[in-house]
């Protein structure tokens, strides 16, 4: 169902990967992802579907929750490949996202040219599932990536 | 950043050499393209075929190179690559600006 809790074990093959909130540091992750996707013998076009969802949700973690920077700070990934979706789980130590829950209200395209706000919609076009959780004074975004790129989308 | 440009009549093809339009690049790209000499064109098409990934970040900085040209001059786009054609497509840019396959050839060449 989306989480990574239900994405039955040891035998999946999954990754995980640590960085800092810093635009540079988000280019390096996802190249390396990528990277890594292809040895996994994932389809291209779930690899680019993956590298857009993880791209605009890493984004948005580094201008929302890490508006300044600082030492210490540091973004978590973990990527799971199951039955029929390719699950993510980010955790970071920065400011909690005012919201809650990045779903709720369900993010529009914006209307006609506008400049920015894309990331989220992009996010919600791609995933069957977006949660949301603070623990423990870290934020937690679970992501799922159908891999056929059918189903219902999460918003 | 790195660009290359081609003028051909009307039309001004800016080849875009960079493979990661992102949000570390996105500025600097705006920039650059909006730096180049684009003569009397009424046409600029980025080339875009060297370009195998662009987030939203990127996707803000062409809308915006879009309007910065408008209403004289119109911007258009060439040689997507699958992911960045996705992008466009998710977010209906796809049917706001001209998409072409490829840029044309450098006649002189």
């Amino acid at each position: 169902m989306g989480s990574l809790l239900d994405c039955p074990g040891l035998a999946t093959p999954h990754l995980r990967m640590r960085l800092p909130p810093r635009p540079d540091a988000v280019r390096d992750c996802l190249i390396r992802l990528r990277a890594s996707l292809h040895l996994m013998g994932l389809d291209e076009a779930l690899s680019n579907r993956t590298e857009i969802a993880l791209a605009e949700a890493l984004n948005n973690i580094v201008e929302h929750a890490f508006p300044a920077a600082a030492t210490g700070q540091w973004i978590s990934l973990i990527l799971q490949v199951c039955d029929t979706d390719l699950c993510l789980e980010l955790r970071d130590n920065g400011q909690p996202m005012p919201q809650g829950d990045p779903a709720r209200p369900p993010p529009r395209l914006p209307e006609g040219l506008a400049e920015g706000g894309y990331g989220w919609p992009l996010i919600c076009k791609l995933c069957s599932h977006v949660g949301y959780d603070r623990q423990g004074g870290e934020n937690v975004l679970t992501l799922a990536i159908p891999r056929t790129g059918a189903g219902p989308m999460a918003c | 950043m790195k660009l290359e440009t081609r003028v051909n009549d009307a039309l001004v093809v800016i080849i875009v050499s960079t493979a990661r339009i992102d949000a570390a690049a996105a500025l600097d790209f705006k920039e650059s393209v909006i730096g180049q000499d684009i003569g009397g064109a009424r046409r600029v098409m980025l080339d875009l075929s060297a370009v195998t990934f662009m987030d939203s970040s990127g996707l803000g900085a062409v809308v915006s190179l879009m309007k910065h040209f408008a209403p004289g001059v119109r911007l258009e786009l060439a040689g997507l690559t699958p992911l960045v054609a996705k992008v466009f497509r998710l977010t209906r840019m796809d049917q706001v600006f001209v998409i072409h396959d490829e840029a044309p050839k450098d006649e002189a060449a």
